[in-house]
């Protein structure tokens, strides 16, 4: 088996001497070569603080484009925004008041930090800092699976992919459109959005929400367990088929002990029914709708 | 007689618990085949591997497995053997050949072995009422643990959405295995995704009996950090009917560190028992 080893360090670039004050941005292009061009890829990306887009193209490389800038998603909502104001305050209490600057001038950060390694088809990009707003574009094989983390900052866009989906954001939101999964997303603040294109019934889907809403567009000819719950939000469906509460009725092998939980969740089997789709929040509605 | 006869007389002492003792006559025509002896032999080798002991199913199973499929292997050169010796005797039609082989008394026997197989799998899949045989609850236990390791693979896996798929295979395993019980447990406390700790959490919502996981249950009760693994933790306690439990929730609710929204659900459902 061919194995290669790529690890290189993208850092250091004085393109432009502008400073981040004037927002202006400074940007780095990578091309990564596959080890194995014919084959899908598994993509995994950390990013501590920025956003990340990946979009599927017709191709057998992965284009790197990284741009640190200033944030631009904020939190789309007054009580989002308060959540993340106490976060910041909390994280500020244990940082120590800044010394005297008087007669310094200000040098401000301008290399792009990124770390990519390749092993395999298996491709790793992270980026630590936590003091740079990145702002990851990503071009991949459509067949490529994507796993993502983006702890700060922004969340995750991804388009046209029809690999294995795992993107998890913690203050921004996670928005997917012509995907097929399977998916599995979690957001802490912000919402998941995903337009299914088609829906792989290989493993099951699942989207979580702690604060934000879910919704999901699916094909009218998807067959699928839907099972929903929310826990201080609301379900809207635009599906056919209704949801029903799932009762529970369940003996041990002895015969000697049963229990009967009525109505723990709700579903939804659609087209008869099939993998499952599942969709939880605890303070978000639900929205599940039928593409046109 | 027949092979299909003495053969038919074999399944039904293994299936239906038939008169045992074989006739004089029976046993005189089956001294007289040895083939037919062997394959007697075969369906008695391969009824007894699926009676394996419910204590070590999945070892046994595996042995099992691997004795019946050296078995096939060994039978395939001597069924491939007749076949060709049929196709060089020239004088024979095709259809010889094949009623030859048709009716040779090895795939007459592993046919019967199949749909001995099939049936059993079949009732198994009726439900307790229709079984109650010692082997059927013996193969019911084979399958469980064929889920339970199929399961504990696949909740080994990197890919969260593979994880679920172990968690959903649980559904067909038997949960007092320690080895499943313990993997459901480091998920719940320790998987990275919460999609992940919520299929656990539904999967131990259809157990009678929550004394395992009772603990770790009320752990993830009174542990703030997640409010969707807290609510799904305590939705389980609630529904049981152990007053230890309800009891042990009463005293968390008391703590005003707790989650209010937790605390009042408990109250809730405190004030409704007792309405």
């Amino acid at each position: 088996m061919k194995i290669q080893t790529m690890k290189c360090l993208v850092a250091a670039l004085f393109v432009n001497a502008f400073a981040l004050g004037n927002a202006q941005a400074m940007d780095k292009n990578y091309s990564l070569t596959l080890s194995e061009p014919n084959e899908p890829a598994r993509l995994e990306v950390e990013l501590h603080y920025g956003e990340l887009k990946v979009i599927g193209y017709d191709g057998k490389t992965i284009e790197i484009s990284a741009k640190v800038t200033e944030p631009k998603n904020e939190p789309n909502n007054k009580h989002k925004a308060k959540i993340k104001a106490r976060m910041k305050e909390a994280m500020g209490r244990h940082r120590t008041e800044p010394r005297s600057s008087e007669g310094l001038k200000s040098v401000k950060n301008q290399s792009v930090n990124l770390e990519i390694e390749e092993n395999n088809n298996s491709v790793e990009i992270a980026s630590m800092a936590m003091n740079q707003y990145v702002q990851l574009t990503l071009m991949v094989p459509y067949n490529t699976s994507v796993e993502s983390e983006v702890f700060q900052g922004g969340g995750i866009e991804v388009s046209d992919i029809r690999g294995e989906l795992e993107l998890q954001a913690y203050q921004g939101g996670v928005y997917a459109k012509n995907v097929s999964g399977p998916i599995v997303a979690e957001t802490q603040m912000d919402d998941v959005v995903i337009e299914l294109s088609e829906f792989n019934s290989s493993t099951p889907t699942s989207l979580t929400s702690h604060l934000g809403n879910i919704d999901i567009t699916i094909d009218s000819s998807v067959s699928a367990n839907i099972n929903v719950q929310t826990f201080q939000g609301e379900i809207f469906s635009g599906l056919d088929t209704e949801f029903v509460a799932v009762d529970q009725v369940n003996k041990n092998d002895k015969k000697r002990k049963q229990k009967i939980v009525l109505g723990g969740t709700m579903q939804a089997k659609v087209n008869g029914g099939g993998q499952d789709l599942s969709l939880s929040t605890y303070m978000g509605n639900l929205y599940i709708r039928k593409a046109n | 007689m027949t092979f299909e006869q003495v053969i038919d007389w074999k399944l039904a002492t293994l299936t239906e618990g038939a008169d045992s003792h074989m006739t004089a006559e029976m046993a005189e025509y089956v001294n007289q085949h040895p083939e037919l002896q062997q394959e007697l032999e075969f369906i008695e080798a391969f009824y007894a591997d699926s009676a394996v002991s419910n204590k070590t199913p999945s070892a046994s199973m595996d042995a099992g497995f691997y004795q019946m499929l050296s078995k096939a292997q060994a039978a395939v050169p001597s069924q491939m053997q007749q076949l060709n010796d049929a196709e060089q005797t020239n004088n024979t039609s095709w259809v010889e050949a094949l009623q030859s082989w048709l009716w040779s008394p090895r795939p007459v026997a592993q046919f019967a072995a199949l749909a001995l197989v099939f049936a059993v799998g079949f009732n198994a899949n009726q439900g307790p009422q229709n079984g109650g045989a010692p082997e059927l609850a013996s193969l019911q236990q084979q399958v469980s643990s064929l889920n339970t390791m199929l399961a504990l693979n696949l909740m080994d896996k990197s890919s969260a959405s593979e994880r679920l798929s172990g968690v959903a295979y649980s559904r067909e395993s038997d949960l007092s295995d320690p080895l499943l019980q313990q993997k459901l447990t480091d998920l719940i406390q320790n998987d990275s995704s919460t999609s992940v700790r919520l299929a656990v959490l539904n999967r131990l919502s259809q157990l009678s009996d929550l004394s395992p996981y009772t603990e770790i249950l009320l752990a993830l009760t009174a542990d703030n950090n997640n409010a969707l693994i807290q609510f799904a933790a305590v939705r389980i306690l609630l529904n049981s009917a152990d007053k230890d439990i309800q009891q042990k929730l009463q005293t968390l609710a008391a703590d005003e560190r707790l989650n209010p929204d937790i605390r009042q659900l408990i109250s809730n459902r405190n004030a409704q028992t007792f309405a």
